[in-house]
């Protein structure tokens, strides 16, 4: 047995302790993935505890035909981009998904109020631009560009979290650099 | 490259020196807090835990203050007056 099929056979048996290196293991990737869709601390705090309920709650029915960090990751990018769509929704802003095409939503005019406390102080005001921008872009393409660029992912692994092919990451991630150079040029 | 190329090509690289944040130790609180009682996942938000303990603080406050003023001495012609004051009592007589 793969230590990944006894970890799994252990969370489904409800050992705690397996639960508690699940958290140590996995609580800073959820929370950072969620961090860089919901660019709000209190909320990325709320959806990681949602995440963990959930992987709790669903581990005896993961068929285990991912990788466990796999399916982690993509409860984190659901529950992130539905927070965030419940979000925009009650602030009257458009959904990315709504909308047709691959453009950027808006422009970044506005003064950015968040910064990533993985910035350093040299770079907070650029990270603070970058990151209004990230948010400006069309779902697909920020989940794309956060996982590969802040969680460090490769494409494969980009590819099998988001449930499309290798080529269509390399897309995306082209399609939100192109569209993160525009919003900078505005 | 000009200026303006420099400054978004710096910009986008920006994300290559961004670290992981770790959770704070308020989060790792909560998920060590994820329950399971019968199979069940239980975990109440921080939120909702101290608005339950403000309302029984609440409604333990206004039983006290109830049952101070129902033992102490009426003084004369203070209540006897407040057609609700006198139903209430009257009916918390019967009991």
């Amino acid at each position: 047995m793969t230590n990944e099929a006894l970890l799994l056979t252990r969370l489904r048996e409800g050992d705690h302790a397996v639960y508690k290196d699940l958290i140590r293991q996995f609580g800073n990737q959820v929370f950072n993935t969620s961090l860089g869709i919901l660019q709000d601390t209190m909320d990325a705090e709320d959806i990681t505890q949602e995440v963990f309920i959930e992987v709790f709650r669903s581990v005896r029915n993961f068929r285990g035909d991912a990788k466990l960090s796999t399916w982690i990751y993509r409860i984190a990018v659901t529950k992130s981009l539905e927070h965030l769509r419940k979000r925009n929704s009650k602030k009257g802003i458009a959904n990315p998904l709504t909308i047709s095409g691959d453009d950027p939503i808006g422009n970044i005019s506005e003064v950015p109020d968040f910064l990533h406390p993985g910035v350093q102080m040299e770079n907070k005001e650029r990270a603070a631009i970058l990151f209004a921008a990230i948010g400006k872009l069309p779902e697909k393409q920020k989940t794309a560009f956060i996982l590969h660029k802040t969680e460090d992912l490769s494409y494969t692994e980009v590819a099998e979290i988001m449930n499309v092919s290798v080529s269509s990451v390399e897309s995306l991630l082209f399609r939100a650099k192109q569209n993160l150079q525009k919003l900078f040029e505005k | 490259m000009n200026q303006k190329e420099n400054w978004i090509q710096g910009t986008l690289n920006t994300i290559d020196t961004i670290k992981r944040a770790d959770i704070s130790p308020e989060l790792a609180d909560r998920l060590s807090k994820i329950s399971f009682a019968g199979g069940k996942v239980i975990s109440i938000r921080p939120v909702i835990k101290w608005a339950i303990a403000a309302s029984i603080v609440l409604l333990a406050g206004i039983n006290i203050i109830t049952i101070l003023r129902y033992n102490s001495p009426m003084k004369s012609g203070q209540s006897e007056n407040n057609p609700v004051y006198t139903e209430y009592f009257s009916y918390l007589n019967t009991l």
